[in-house]
């Protein structure tokens, strides 16, 4: 063989010609990767245009690819998505937010004006009767339609995919009801003889009408109150479609687990639409009133409360001003009152200063009355009239006397200053010569004519007094060996 | 959790409801039977450690079997012959049942329940029927729904050899 085989590569040669060669290039292009890669790389992004033409298939194998990719990147970065959304995001927030709040007042509007109305009584009694809450009787009796339940139901065992339910509705074990579903489907085919591909799309009791939708390997249906709209049953067959194409290989693993289907809820939830009446954007005038109300409601509260405590402040302010203006007299008043204490205080010092200086004035006054006094007495006392020898005459304009006029005058005064009163006793003497009869007659002539002189020259006669030296009772000085008369002042 | 329909299956009037009765807390009641000629339960049990719920098909049935409307039993898991074992003709409907369902359904897990056995002294099967029933290769048991004798067995045994 090892022999023939450039044979029988000539033999191909031969036989192909040049297209043995090009077959060649075409085995190599598909051998080698980097060929093979390079050659998809100029159809792949027309196929997959192509494909996605053609059905789902494409979207179906790549989304949880993208999905996945998706999901690490905002691990990764999730900066940058917030970034890249948040033009998006802050209008869509605000929106919601706005809408929210419309339908937040459009139903308390409803609320309100069914609550006035004749009929708001009535479904009252009925609520009543039938143990149901009135909201749910109102909420009930105004739709115009309301998707209550969803349904997605295993065609051949009627055993319950998934359920879900509107907010409000209640539903009685969902599992039995759809494999009844299923069993009256069955019911009527057999009962009615209808053809193999005929199936019953609608039941209806009421107010409630189910739409049925039947799929390959799934049954949807629909529960719905009121008055079903048309497009309800496209929704259903749409929504049934998309379940079936992206479900299609669960539909086949299916041995009795529908928590595989769990992903198919929000597509069932899509469908819980509901109509109210009178829910046409018309101005909600009672929710307005009622928040117009509440508003007033509290700003006259508030004004009450505020005038009540305005008056409160007013008259807390008034007794305020009151105890100000007392204050302020009881300050004023104690101004008043220590400038007075001052006042009198000083008046006082003054009084006190005067007191004191007058005190010391007189006490001034006093000693030096008394020094004075003293002065006088002592000049007085010891002056000395100059007699001549056995001679008793006396010379009025003789300065002695007058000095001693004068000197008795003034000591009159200090002692009258001195509140006492004067005497001075005038004492003849003689000298040893002489005889005694003479001497006696000389000493007592001699003190009278003293106190002649003196009150001729302007001494008061009460103040003098003459003695004779004999005179018993006399003090021994008295008796001097003089020749003169002596002073003996006295106050008393 | 897995969900298995299974469907009792038996001549009118041997004891199927009774049995569900028994076993399942009814929500419905049994009105549906007569309107529609099914009425569906209900119960969640534990068969060696796992969870399972039944939907529990009563399929009202007579005497004449063609009123069985074999649209029901489409999709089962399993089901259960009933057999009153006071009324002779009662095994010969079952197992006539039975040959129905292996024909249009298919080869599936099933079980003969002799029911009524409170009042086994009354019972009249003769030697031939026990035969045929012996020979189905199907599990036979003896349930009393007025005593509650063998009836969560009869749910349980079934499930097992439904092999879930
Ligand atoms: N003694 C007795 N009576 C039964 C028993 N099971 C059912 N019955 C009675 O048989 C009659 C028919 O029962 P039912 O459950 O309606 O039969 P179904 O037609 O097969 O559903 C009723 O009167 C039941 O009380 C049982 O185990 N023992
Ligand atoms: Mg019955």
């Amino acid at each position: 063989m090892t022999t023939g085989t450039p044979d029988l590569d000539q033999l191909r040669r031969l036989l192909f010609g040049k297209e043995y060669d090009e077959l060649l290039a075409l085995k190599a292009q598909f051998a080698s990767s980097e060929k093979y890669t390079a050659s998809v790389a100029r159809i792949i992004a027309e196929a997959i245009n192509l494909r996605a033409g053609q059905d789902s298939a494409l979207s179906v194998a790549l989304a949880p690819m993208v999905e996945q990719s998706v999901t690490q990147s905002i691990q990764r970065q999730p900066q940058r998505f917030a970034e890249v959304l948040y033009p998006v995001m802050g209008p869509a927030i605000r929106k919601s937010i706005q809408q929210a709040l419309n339908e937040a007042l459009a139903n308390l509007n409803y609320l309100l004006e069914s609550s006035f109305s004749p009929q708001a009584w009535r479904w009252r009694f009925d609520a009543w009767r039938s143990g149901q809450s009135y909201a749910q009787v109102a909420l009930l009796r105004t739709l115009v339609y309301q998707v209550e339940q969803a349904f997605l139901i295993h065609r051949e065992t009627g055993l319950l995919l998934r359920h879900v339910l509107a907010e409000n509705a209640i539903s009685k074990a969902p599992d039995i009801v759809s494999g009844m579903l299923t069993a009256i489907q069955d019911f009527i085919k057999d009962s009615f003889a209808i053809n193999g591909e005929d199936t019953l799309d609608t039941l209806r009791l009421g107010e409630l009408t189910v739409l049925v939708e039947y799929g390959p390997h799934a049954i949807s249906a629909l529960v719905v109150r009121g008055t079903v709209p048309g497009e309800l049953s496209g929704l259903l067959s749409s929504t049934s479609e998309t379940i079936h194409r992206q479900y299609a290989h669960q539909f086949q693993a299916f041995n009795g687990d529908a928590a595989i289907f769990a992903g198919a809820e929000t597509l069932l939830s899509d469908c819980l639409k509901a109509q109210r009446q009178h829910r046409q954007p018309r101005s909600p005038w009672l929710a307005y009133a009622l928040l117009t109300t509440i508003v007033a409601a509290f700003g006259w509260w508030a004004y009450q409360h505020y005038q009540q405590q305005a008056g409160q402040l007013a008259q807390e302010a008034a007794s305020k001003q009151q105890q100000h203006a007392t204050l302020h007299d009881l300050q004023a008043q104690l101004r008043q009152q220590q400038t007075d204490s001052t006042a009198i205080q000083t008046s006082l010092q003054n009084l006190l200063e005067q007191q004191r200086q007058q005190a010391a004035s007189t006490a001034e006054a006093a000693a030096s009355n008394s020094r004075t006094i003293q002065q006088l007495t002592r000049q007085i006392e010891t002056a000395t009239y100059p007699f001549e020898l056995a001679k008793a005459e006396i010379d009025l304009n003789h300065p002695v006397l007058q000095q001693i006029s004068q000197d008795i005058n003034a000591l009159q005064q200090a002692a009258r200053r001195n509140q006492q009163s004067l005497q001075v006793m005038l004492t003849g003497n003689t000298d040893d010569s002489g005889t005694e009869t003479l001497n006696a007659r000389l000493a007592k002539d001699r003190a009278s004519n003293m106190r002649d002189a003196l009150v001729r020259s302007g001494v008061p006669a009460a103040l003098l007094v003459a003695y004779d030296a004999n005179q018993p009772g006399l003090p021994a000085t008295a008796h001097k060996s003089e020749r003169g008369v002596s002073y003996r002042v006295t106050l008393y | 959790m897995i969900q298995k329909k299974i469907c009792l299956l038996g001549a009118f009037s041997v004891g199927k409801t009774s049995l569900i009765r028994r076993y399942v807390d009814s929500l419905f009641t049994d009105k549906y039977l007569t309107t529609v000629g099914v009425k569906i339960d209900k119960k969640t049990l534990q068969v060696d450690g796992q969870d399972i719920t039944l939907m529990i098909w009563d399929i009202a049935g007579e005497d004449d079997l063609t009123n069985i409307r074999t649209a029901y039993l489409r999709g089962m898991s399993g089901y259960i012959l009933v057999v009153d074992g006071t009324r002779p003709h009662t095994c010969d409907t079952a197992l006539s049942i039975h040959r129905m369902v292996r024909e249009t359904v298919g080869d599936l897990p099933a079980l003969f329940a002799l029911n009524k056995a409170d009042l086994k002294t009354q019972w009249q099967l003769d030697a031939n029927q026990l035969k045929q029933l012996q020979q189905s290769g199907c599990p036979l048991l003896e349930t009393s729904a007025k005593q509650d004798a063998g009836v969560e067995d009869m749910f349980h045994q079934l499930v097992r050899h439904m092999g879930v």
